[in-house]
């Protein structure tokens, strides 16, 4: 393969890769893995969260360099998956650069959960864990609607092109202030289970176990920058229930 | 016993529901959450005999090497498990009760939940790392043993 299609392909299945939330160390393999598939040694990569660059130089050609901006970090547990299984079949095959393409394209047509099917889904995790934290079955259907009212705040979010800490504080304070309104209309008898419940759909679970993977693998400027974001995500989780609950208190409703 | 099956099953259940916003398929539908499940009974059943911190930790163990043999199992990379499998353990309700306490004021509450919910963390992350590097010292021993070139990484 030629020595810019070989970046150009290897750039795309890293890129396509750090996109669906994988960890720095899984990207960084990918790269230098179909590098060395295809008998190139001068190689190298350079990946965090929100930038990859990628550098091939073989023998005596002057280097070459491909960089890729991330904008939006999201976790696609399937696209991890086939990408990983991509690489793994690019290096056992040594695929041509056009089937390498394709193979990518239809990664990337894969679909996610309908939005209708992800709203549910909203709505059962908050229902479940409002009974794992000891919320009693009218609570945990006042998550539902909570965990619902969520998706739905966060759906309406993503049009605008707003910054993560925001739209968790939105978000947070739309699950507090539903949970609390449906005790008040008497929904539920335990609004601090509700609430948690809920919350448990904002809490930056992926963010903290996807930067303690990096700091363990050497990574420590994307394991820092992953635990940054967990940390600013449960502070508006803290900030929004806050703000929800004081204006419900002050009100006098809750 | 029926305690354990309740929070087996609502863990469960809102694992297996949270696959759907990460967009797991196929049979990691069923294992991942089963993962969640499995380290928020041992995290519950351990909660009578050791501190709350032994026990995060340990449930944290566990799911970590469940993930890292059904990684192997099921050729799948072991972050479809660990992502699914550590939520129930995430201090959501830390969060909320430190956010509580300083509303109302309680300012030695606040801070002891605050840190409290810090060191849950803590141990999440401790119990990560601590099998990772054993998984990662061990291919590191069995790649030099092998001398071999071809050491490609498993899943």
């Amino acid at each position: 393969m030629e020595q810019s299609e070989l970046l150009c392909t290897a750039t795309d299945v890293a890129y396509a890769l750090l996109c669906s939330g994988a960890e720095i160390y899984r990207v960084e393999e990918a790269v230098l893995r179909i590098f060395d598939a295809y008998g190139v040694s001068g190689g190298s990569v350079f990946a965090i969260p929100s930038l990859l660059i990628v550098s091939i130089r073989h023998e005596d050609s002057l280097p070459l360099t491909n960089i890729r901006r991330i904008r939006e970090n999201g976790t696609d547990v399937e696209k991890i998956r086939a990408c990983n299984d991509l690489c793994r079949r690019i290096c056992a095959q040594r695929l041509s650069a056009q089937q390498i393409r394709q193979e990518l394209a239809i990664i990337a047509k894969k679909p996610t959960y309908t939005f209708g099917q992800i709203l549910v889904a909203y709505a059962v995790v908050a229902f479940g864990f409002t009974l794992v934290f000891g919320g009693g079955l009218l609570d945990a259907v006042a998550a539902l609607i909570a965990g619902a009212a969520v998706k739905l705040t966060l759906h309406q979010l993503e049009k605008y092109d707003t910054n993560f800490f925001f739209t968790t504080i939105l978000a947070s304070f739309v699950a507090a202030a539903v949970a609390s309104l449906c005790v008040v209309f008497g929904l539920g008898a335990m609004p601090d289970k509700i609430i948690i419940g809920t919350l448990m759909l904002l809490v930056p679970g992926t963010a903290l176990t996807s930067s303690m993977r990096d700091i363990m693998a050497g990574d420590l400027i994307a394991g820092l920058t992953r635990l940054a974001t967990a940390l600013i995500i449960a502070t508006g989780i803290a900030l929004g229930a806050g703000f929800a609950l004081t204006l419900l208190r002050t009100l006098g409703v809750a | 016993m029926l305690e354990m099956l309740y929070a087996f099953g609502t863990s469960f259940i809102a694992c297996f529901a949270f696959c759907f916003i990460l967009n797991v398929r196929d049979r990691i539908l069923f294992f991942a959450p089963l993962g969640g499940a499995l380290c928020w009974v041992v995290y519950e059943f351990l909660l009578p005999f050791a501190p709350m911190m032994v026990c995060y930790f340990s449930a944290t163990v566990a799911l970590s090497i469940y993930a890292e043999l059904l990684a192997r199992l099921l050729k799948t990379p072991v972050t479809s498990f660990l992502l699914i499998g550590l939520l129930p353990l995430v201090p959501g309700g830390g969060i909320y009760y430190t956010m509580e306490y300083a509303l109302a004021g309680e300012f030695t509450a606040f801070l002891s939940k605050l840190l409290e919910t810090i060191s849950i963390a803590g141990c999440l992350a401790l119990g990560v790392l601590v099998v990772s590097t054993v998984v990662r010292f061990g291919r590191l021993v069995k790649k030099h043993a092998k001398k071999d070139c071809s050491h490609l990484p498993p899943a």
